[in-house]
């Protein structure tokens, strides 16, 4: 017996349940991301901890707070801020002041998301733009240690050699499990491919981008040359890795402390999921993980930017919307 | 089927998903109710034709095959049954609330249809040519895809260089597949139809493409000379463009040679009995699923039988929040109070919870793009429609929509993509499947 007469007219297509809405796939990726908190707790302490997760939840206060102020309905989830928030918490030293780490999330959310229209309207990377505002706003409290081979130190250019060099970063294990100091997106390589796995798994992120993005990175900065210095910290020479004929268990160590010592992994894994800033095609997230690699290369061996991976995608953002325009079908 | 065949298979097509069942699995059979109502309602207007006009009197006995009504463009309406002819009514046809129908209180205790020895054409292919467009003409079939007459459509066909007659038994989605059934159940009657088409158009081919974990009859296919291809079951491929594309890209078909024409699995057996048998056509094999309905199946009921009647057979539950028409993606709402069936009737599915989207903002996911079979890009035309900009909208691809909805329900922020579209082309008078209301 049928007793309900709704029906008809006002129902549209489709009649099935989405099979992934907008606020679950934020919830998803924050969940997914608040998983950090652990690492930070057991390897930088409980401060460290607490820093993210204030970040977080400053993140999705500012959105209700900006909500309520412009008296607009919303414009994203509050869990995409709380995601902005803690991204934005990871890029800065482990050790920096709480004040500092708030106004990053806070500069995430107000001038990366809610000036752009909220989400989806904006085309560089909300997270990233409010750190690099942090970084230039209190460049003299925030110490940034260094997580890559940003140059080669030989006394002569005859004496140049790779594993020594490499061999000065430490254990590649403190990159992979977070023991090394700097910024928890520099260390915790391990943990972040385990969260980037299952968002290549949730069909986040396309593990072709990935794959060029780290493979590009990996050519990349074999041929490209490096700044030679002396123990003087004086210019002596530029010199490609290729150039310098290594043994084949000098390329590996190489290639593997170019990729998981640093942001490599955090920005192709992490960063990139993140929808609104990156192409929409395919093809056009492959041209963007190579202009992304490209750059990252370029700030890594001859500027001293902190942070040259994620640096790199905030720049490489500004050409998201013409890669669309290039690759969209017409 | 080796590994490497069944994953060509599986990307036989760009784009495209794979839809969840919706609720229990339809079973595979026909089910024949018998009268559920003695009561009919025979629509009087199908698709965009004219209104027929009854050619009967109210309170007149008809018999079983006899004209009831006709129109100038090629639609007729036999009685399927001895009958009383009631009054003239409205009901809800196809997607259209308030439809003209013609009421008939059936006398006899059976439904069975009826033969007419006229519109058989005994030893066929002795007077193919002539014979045959003068009897589908007037037999009442129509082309469920888009509502015209059968001979409309041949006629068409006639004069194009057709080098492949194609029958798609993909089911539209993974619950609603009545052409499978009807395959599965009556594969001479199919494969016969496909070989007068063939014969007819002087077509080179005639393939028959089915879901590639489906066990064809190939004995039957072999004897009427029907080429079988396995085919994906990825959405939307039992759409009749998209087959096209599926058959173009195996190699199957060369657009460049000549044009294959696809014709529905139902509408294939029609014609075969009616050329065969002088059988005209009253029933249709309807599929009721959902998880609004504890007997989900494929029934085999007369056109006009009401859809009310047709989901308490099949054991409606008490509240359902909606019912909805031929799929779940690209389908309607539809009234189950006044609804029949009709020719073009392919599913009707109840829903005890309609699923609420709610409309957000674009995330720019991207997953339109990714999934649309036909490759254009529904975000920028929805953008471009909310603006208003049609022109615009038209230039990048809005008549190559199939209208399948999959960007609508693949969108995240469930943005009424496919409606914006139909919209568009309501405006710039570029046919649709329905008129956007």
């Amino acid at each position: 017996m049928i007793k309900s007469r709704k029906y008809c007219q006002g129902h549209l297509p489709p009649f099935r349940c989405c099979p992934e809405t907008a606020s679950t796939i934020m919830a998803v990726q924050l969940i997914v991301v608040v998983l950090i908190l652990p690492v930070a707790y057991f390897r930088f302490g409980i401060r460290s901890a607490f820093i993210i997760f204030s970040c977080g939840l400053v993140g999705a206060l500012a959105q209700v707070t900006l909500l309520r102020i412009s008296g607009k309905k919303s414009f994203g989830s509050n869990a995409h801020s709380a995601l902005l928030g803690i991204l934005a918490a990871l890029m800065l030293p482990v050790d920096v002041d709480l004040h500092i780490a708030i106004f990053a999330a806070i500069a995430a959310v107000l001038l990366g998301k809610y000036i752009f229209g909220g989400l989806g309207n904006y085309f560089l990377h909300p997270a990233l733009l409010g750190t690099a505002i942090t970084y230039i706003l209190f460049r003299d409290n925030i110490l940034i240690v260094s997580g890559t081979l940003r140059n080669l130190t030989a006394s002569s250019m005859q004496n140049l050699d790779l594993a020594e060099n490499i061999r000065k970063f430490g254990d590649l294990s403190d990159f992979l499990l977070g023991n090394a100091s700097g910024c928890i997106c520099q260390s915790a390589s391990l943990f972040f491919i385990i969260m980037g796995i299952y968002f290549i798994y949730r069909g986040y992120i396309n593990w072709r981008s990935v794959v060029i993005y780290i493979l590009t990175i990996s050519i990349l900065s074999v041929f490209c040359p490096l700044n030679i210095i002396d123990p003087a910290g004086r210019d002596i020479g530029k010199m490609s890795i290729f150039m310098m004929n290594p043994s084949l268990g000098q390329w590996v160590t190489f290639l593997a402390y170019e990729i998981f010592a640093g942001s490599i992994i955090f920005t192709a894994f992490i960063l990139h999921a993140d929808m609104a800033s990156r192409p929409i095609t395919n093809r056009g997230q492959y041209l963007f993980a190579c202009i992304a690699a490209a750059l990252t290369i370029i700030l890594q061996f001859y500027t001293t930017i902190p942070l040259p991976a994620p640096a790199a995608m905030l720049i490489a953002g500004m050409l998201s919307r013409p890669i669309d325009n290039l690759t969209r079908p017409k | 089927m080796g590994l490497l065949t069944y994953r060509k298979i599986e990307k036989d097509f760009p784009g495209g998903l794979y839809l969840p069942l919706l609720d229990q699995p339809v079973p595979l059979k026909i089910i024949n109710p018998g009268i559920l109502s003695s009561l009919l309602a025979l629509p009087l207007r199908i698709g965009d034709g004219s209104i027929m006009r009854p050619v009967v009197a109210q309170d007149e006995i008809v018999k079983a095959g006899q004209l009831l009504a006709q129109s100038g463009d090629g639609y007729y309406i036999y009685s399927p049954c001895d009958a009383q002819v009631k009054s003239q009514s409205e009901a809800f046809v196809e997607y259209r609330p308030g439809q003209p129908v013609l009421q008939l209180q059936c006398i006899s205790e059976e439904i069975q249809g009826c033969t007419c020895p006229e519109f058989s054409l005994e030893r066929f292919s002795q007077k193919q040519n002539e014979m045959m467009l003068n009897v589908v003409d007037r037999s009442g079939i129509v082309n469920p895809t888009d509502g015209q007459p059968l001979s409309r459509l041949l006629r068409k066909l006639k004069n194009q260089n057709v080098t492949h007659v194609i029958a798609n038994a993909t089911g539209l989605e993974p619950d609603l597949v009545a052409s499978l059934v009807v395959l599965d159940k009556f594969p001479e009657q199919v494969f016969t139809a496909q070989a007068i088409l063939r014969q007819w158009l002087n077509a080179s081919e005639a393939i028959m493409a089915y879901p590639y974990h489906f066990e064809i009859d190939r004995n039957a296919a072999e004897t009427w000379n029907v080429k079988c291809v396995p085919v994906s079951e990825k959405y939307p491929q039992g759409r009749d463009a998209l087959i096209l594309k599926t058959l173009h890209n195996s190699g199957n078909i060369n657009n460049k040679i000549g044009i294959g024409a696809v014709f529905d699995i139902q509408m294939l057996r029609q014609l075969e009995r009616l050329i065969l048998a002088g059988q005209l056509p009253y029933d249709r094999i309807v599929t009721v699923c959902g998880d609004g309905v504890k007997k989900p199946g494929h029934y085999q009921v007369p056109v006009g039988t009401g859809v009310k009647d047709l989901i308490n057979y099949a054991q409606v539950e008490k509240n359902i929040s909606c019912v909805a028409a031929q799929s779940t993606l690209a389908g309607y709402a539809i009234d189950p109070e006044t609804a029949v069936i009709t020719t073009r009737s392919q599913a009707i599915i109840v829903l005890a919870d309609k699923p609420v989207r709610q409309v957000g903002t674009c995330i720019r996911c991207g997953r339109c793009i990714e999934n649309c079979p036909v490759g254009i890009d529904p975000m920028r035309i929805h953008s471009l429609a909310e603006n208003e900009k049609y022109d615009q909208a038209v230039k990048i691809g809005v008549a190559k929509c199939i209208e399948c909805g999959t960007c609508s329900y693949v969108c995240p922020a469930s943005l009424p993509l496919d409606e914006r579209i139909r919209l568009v082309k309501c405006k710039k008078n570029i046919q649709s499947s329905r008129c956007c209301q």
